[in-house]
C-alpha cells in the first residue's frame, strides 16, 4: 500500500471511527439502536451545503453549525420519545427493538424530508479541493481537514471519557445501567448527555464527509452500516476499540475500491457487515450477557 | 436393575471458574433425588448440563440406557426429560392452555396429535395442577406461585420420565409452598415419576426426597438419605464451617 | 371464527377477482397494489409475526423474483416466471435463513437490512456489468389480468398465514417468539422450525416481484430492491397486528386508503407518513389494531373468569 493510499485510508478511517464513537454514546450507554444514524451524517452535510448556497457563509463554519443543529436534535428527540421509551421498556427486556422500528420510521421521515427540501440532484461545493504536498504525498485540503477534525474530535471524547466525573459515569452506565442508578448517577441526564454528544458527533462528521462529497437524500444509509460494522468490530461500548476498527474499516474499503473500483464501495461495506454479524456478533452481546 | 439416569464423571468449567467436575451419582426409575449445595455449588449447571442447555467439557450422561450427551434440548427433551427453570419462564404471551399445548405437542416421544383429544388431555392435566380457572389467561398475568405451577405442567406435558424441578418453591409463602409439596407427592405417587430436585427449603427436601446428593463447590461431598446426609460431618462443615 | 372466516375471505377474494374487471382503471390499480400489500405482509407474519424475528429485508425476496421473472421475460411463459421467481426467492431465504437465523434478536434485524442492501448492490451491480440500466418489458400482461393474479397471491398468502397460525407448527413459531431456551426445552426443534418459517415466508413475495414490475412494465434494481418495500411491509403489520392473519388485511387497507388519498394531494409526503405511522404504533399500540382488539376483549372477559 503506498503513502497516498495509507494517508487516505486513515483519513476515512478516522471519519469511520467518529461515526462509530458517536453510535457508541447512543448504543452503548441507552441501548437505542439507531438504524438511521448515518442520517445524521447527511444532515450535517446539507448543513455545510446550506450555509454557502443560502447564506454565502464558509462551509467550514459547518463543523461548529451541524453538530449544534444535530446535537439539538438528539437532545429534542430524547426529550420527546427517548426518554419514556426507555422508562417503559426497562422492565421489558430493554428498547432495542422498538428502537429499531422507530429509527426505522425516523430515518425515512429524515431522508424523505430531506428530498422534499432539496430535491434528489446531488449538492456540493467545491471549496476545499486545493492540492497540498506533503513530501512525496500530494492530498486535497479537505482531506486534511477531515483527518485532523476527526482525530481531534475522537481524541477529546476519549479524554473526556477517561478524565472527567461524567466520562467515569457514562463508562458505568455502559457496563450496567441499574448498577449506575444505585451507586447515584443521574441516569437520566447521563441519557440526555450521551444523545446530544452522540447525535451532535454524527452531525460533525457529517459536516466534513460535506466537504468533499455532494450530498443526496439518502447518502447516509452507507454511513449507517460502517457505524454498525465499526461498534461490532470494537466492541459495544469500547471507544477505544472503534478507533481500532474504524481505521481498520476505513483502510479495508481503501485498498477494495483502489483494487476493484469505486462501484464495489457498498459491495463491499455491507459484504463486511453481514460477516461481521454472522462472525463476531458476541462484540455486540458478549458484554450484554454479563451485565 | 439399570439406573435411569447414569451421571458419570461430568465437569464443566465456565472461563476458569469450574462450576461442576467430575460429579457422578445415578437415578433410579421411581426415585426420587435432591441436589442440596450452597448457591453456587453447581446444581443448576448440573440441570443445565442434564437438559443439554449447556454442553459439559468431560464426563458421560446416560439417560434409559442411551448416551444423551452432546443431543440438542429438544431432542433430549423428546426421550423423556423434562425440566423447569429456577425463575419462572413460561411462554408469557400465551395463555396457559397454550403453553402446556406446546409441550404436548412438541415433547412428546410419539406424537399423539388427535385434535379433539388434545384438549380434554390439556385440560385434564391443567385440573390436575389446579390450573383450571386459569386456562384461558396470559401466561404473564399469573402469580409468581401459578407461574412456578405452569412450569411444572408444561414440563409434564411433554411426558417426561423424568422430571428436573430447580427451586420450584423459591419465592412462595409457606402455605403455597406446602400446596406445591403435596402436589409434588401426589404426582410422584400416581405416576410413579422419578424426580430430581433442587431445592433450598430443606424441609421440602425431607418430605420429598428418597435419597439426597450434597455439591460443594461444584463437587459431590455426600450422597445418601435425606437423614443421613445432614448427619454427615462434611455436609455440617461445608455448610457451616464456611470454606472447606 | 375458524374454518368459515377463512371461507369468508375466499368468497371475498373471488367476488374481487370476477368483479375486477368492472372496477375501471383507478380501482383496478387500487384493488392490485392493495391485494400485492396483502400477499406481502401475511406472508411477512409467518415469520416476524410469529417467531418475533423481524425481518428488515423482504425487499430482497421481492427483488430477486423480480429479476428472476425479468431475466425470464419472453423465454417463458409470464405463469411460469412468476412461479419460478417465488421458488428462487424460497431458495435465497434457504440458503440466507439458515446463517443468519442464528443471529438473534435485534441483530437478526439489522442483519436482514444488510443482507437486502448488500443483494440491492450487487443486482446494481450486475445489470452495470451487463450494460443495462434499467430493463423495459414489452407486452406486460393486462391489467385486469395482474389483478386477478395478485388477489390469488393475496389470498394465498393469507390461507398460508391462517393455516400456519392455527396449527402445531406455528404454535412452535410462537413459542420461540415468547422464549427461544424455553421452546428448545419443550421438545421445539427451534433451528429446523425458525428455517422453514423464513422460506415460507420468502415463497409467495417472490411472486410478488414478478407481478410488481410486470405493473410497471419497468425493472430498475434499485426500485425493486428497495428498503421502502420493507418499511412499508412493517408498518402494515405492525399498524394492523402481526400475531393475526387479520391484523395484515386491516393494516394493508388503511396504508392502501392512505397512499390513494395522498397520491392525489402529496404524493412526496408518503413516506414521511409512512414513518410517522410507524413510530405511533410502535411507541403508541405496539400490538396494533388487531392485537389491541384481542387485549381488550380478553380484558372484559377476566372480571367474569376471575374474579378478584
Amino acid at each position: 500500500m503506498s503513502a497516498q493510499l495509507l494517508l487516505v485510508g486513515v483519513a476515512n478511517g478516522m471519519l469511520y471511527a467518529l461515526i462509530g464513537v458517536s453510535l457508541n454514546l447512543i448504543y452503548g450507554t441507552m441501548r437505542l439502536l439507531n438504524v438511521g444514524h448515518g442520517d445524521l451524517v447527511m444532515i450535517g452535510a446539507y448543513v455545510g451545503y446550506c450555509l454557502l448556497a443560502y447564506a454565502h457563509l464558509d462551509p467550514l463554519l459547518g463543523l461548529v453549525a451541524a453538530p449544534a443543529l444535530t446535537g439539538l436534535l438528539g437532545w429534542l428527540l430524547y426529550r420527546g420519545l427517548f426518554a419514556s421509551l426507555l422508562r417503559r421498556t426497562a422492565a421489558s427486556g430493554g428498547p432495542e427493538a422498538s428502537s429499531l422500528l422507530v429509527f426505522f420510521g425516523l430515518s425515512s421521515i429524515v431522508q424523505n424530508l430531506a428530498e422534499l427540501i432539496f430535491g434528489g440532484t446531488p449538492r456540493a461545493y467545491n471549496g476545499y479541493d486545493r492540492l497540498i504536498r506533503l513530501g512525496s504525498i500530494s492530498v486535497t485540503e479537505s482531506r486534511l481537514i477531515v483527518l485532523l477534525v476527526s482525530t481531534a474530535a475522537v481524541l477529546a471524547v476519549l479524554a473526556f471519557f477517561r478524565l472527567s466525573i461524567w466520562g467515569l459515569g457514562l463508562r458505568a452506565l455502559i457496563q450496567s445501567r441499574e448498577a449506575s442508578a444505585i451507586v447515584g448517577i443521574d441516569v437520566e441526564r447521563a441519557f440526555a448527555l450521551s444523545s446530544v454528544a452522540g447525535f451532535g458527533l454524527g452531525g460533525l462528521a457529517g459536516s466534513l464527509v460535506g466537504l468533499s462529497q455532494s450530498s443526496t437524500p439518502f447518502m447516509g444509509v452507507p454511513y449507517s452500516t460502517v457505524a454498525f460494522v465499526v461498534i461490532i468490530l470494537g466492541g459495544l461500548g469500547n471507544l477505544a476499540g472503534s478507533i481500532a476498527s474504524g481505521i481498520a474499516v476505513g483502510l479495508l474499503e481503501t485498498l477494495g475500491v483502489a483494487l476493484a473500483g469505486p462501484s464495489s464501495r457498498d459491495l463491499l461495506i455491507y459484504g463486511v457487515f453481514i460477516v461481521v454479524l454472522l462472525v463476531r456478533p458476541q462484540g455486540l452481546f458478549g458484554r450484554r450477557a454479563a451485565t | 436393575m439399570s439406573a435411569l439416569l447414569q451421571v458419570t464423571g461430568v465437569a464443566k468449567s465456565f472461563g476458569g471458574v469450574r462450576a461442576v467436575r467430575d460429579v457422578s451419582f445415578a437415578l433410579e426409575e421411581g426415585e426420587v433425588l435432591g441436589l442440596m449445595g450452597a448457591n453456587g455449588a453447581g446444581k443448576t449447571t448440573l440441570f443445565n448440563l442434564i437438559s443439554g442447555a449447556v454442553r459439559a467439557d468431560a464426563g458421560t450422561i446416560v439417560f434409559a440406557g442411551q448416551t444423551i450427551l452432546g443431543l440438542p434440548p429438544n431432542r433430549i427433551c423428546r426421550r423423556g426429560i423434562g425440566r423447569t427453570y429456577q425463575i419462572a419462564q413460561p411462554f408469557p404471551g400465551m395463555t396457559v392452555a397454550e403453553n402446556v399445548t406446546v409441550g404436548m405437542l412438541y415433547g412428546l416421544r410419539r406424537r399423539d396429535s388427535s385434535g379433539a383429544g388434545l384438549a380434554e388431555r390439556v385440560g385434564s392435566l391443567l385440573e390436575r395442577l389446579g390450573l383450571a380457572e386459569e386456562r384461558d389467561r396470559l401466561a404473564r398475568s399469573l402469580t409468581l406461585a401459578k407461574r412456578k405451577r405452569l412450569e411444572v405442567a408444561r414440563a409434564l406435558a411433554t411426558g417426561p420420565r423424568l422430571l428436573m424441578l430447580d427451586e420450584v418453591m423459591a419465592g412462595l409463602t409457606p402455605t403455597e409452598a406446602a400446596d406445591a409439596i403435596a402436589m409434588l407427592r401426589r404426582l410422584h405417587r400416581s405416576e410413579a415419576l422419578t424426580m430430581l430436585i433442587v431445592e433450598h427449603n430443606l424441609s421440602a427436601m425431607m418430605q420429598l426426597c428418597d435419597r439426597v446428593v450434597v455439591l460443594h463447590h461444584g463437587e459431590r461431598i455426600s450422597v445418601g438419605t435425606p437423614q443421613q446426609v445432614i448427619a454427615d460431618p462434611r455436609v455440617i462443615d461445608a455448610y457451616l464451617g464456611g470454606a472447606a | 371464527m375458524g374454518v368459515s372466516a377463512a371461507l369468508i375471505v375466499i368468497v371475498a377474494a373471488l367476488a374481487g377477482w370476477m368483479v375486477g374487471s368492472a372496477l375501471g382503471e383507478d380501482g383496478i390499480e387500487f384493488a392490485t397494489g392493495l391485494a400485492l400489500w396483502i400477499a406481502l405482509a401475511e406472508s411477512w407474519i409467518v415469520l416476524s409475526g410469529f417467531t418475533g424475528y423481524v425481518s428488515l429485508g423482504h425487499a430482497a425476496f421481492v427483488g430477486a423474483g423480480a429479476y428472476c421473472t425479468v431475466l425470464l421475460w419472453g423465454v417463458v411463459p409470464f405463469w411460469l416466471g412468476l412461479c419460478l421467481g417465488a421458488v428462487v426467492a424460497g431458495v435465497l431465504a434457504l440458503a440466507v435463513g439458515a446463517p443468519c437465523l442464528r443471529v438473534r434478536g435485534p441483530y437478526f434485524v439489522i442483519l436482514t437490512l444488510g443482507v437486502a442492501e448488500f443483494l440491492k448492490y450487487l443486482v446494481i451491480d450486475i445489470e452495470a456489468r451487463l450494460g443495462k440500466f434499467g430493463r423495459l418489458l414489452m407486452d406486460a400482461p393486462e391489467p385486469g389480468v395482474l389483478l386477478q393474479v395478485a388477489v390469488g397471491l393475496a389470498a394465498a398468502a393469507f390461507l398460508l398465514a391462517y393455516a400456519v397460525r392455527h396449527s402445531r407448527f406455528g404454535l412452535g413459531l410462537r413459542a420461540i417468539r415468547e422464549n427461544e431456551t424455553c421452546a428448545q426445552m419443550t421438545g421445539v426443534d427451534v433451528r429446523a422450525l425458525k428455517i422453514a418459517a423464513f422460506v415460507l415466508s420468502a415463497i409467495i413475495p417472490g411472486a410478488v416481484g414478478g407481478v410488481m414490475v410486470s405493473r410497471t412494465g419497468y425493472f430498475e434494481p434499485a426500485q425493486i430492491f428497495s428498503p421502502q418495500i420493507s418499511l412499508t411491509i412493517i408498518t402494515i403489520c405492525i399498524a394492523g397486528g402481526s400475531d393475526s392473519p387479520w391484523g395484515p388485511l386491516l393494516g394493508a387497507l388503511f396504508l392502501q386508503l392512505l397512499s390513494d388519498w395522498l397520491s392525489q394531494t402529496a404524493p412526496q409526503l408518503y413516506l414521511i407518513i409512512l414513518g410517522l405511522v410507524l413510530i405511533a404504533f410502535v411507541l403508541g399500540l405496539p400490538d396494533g389494531i388487531v392485537g389491541q382488539g384481542a387485549r381488550l376483549a380478553r380484558w372484559r372477559q377476566r372480571p367474569r373468569r376471575a374474579p378478584a
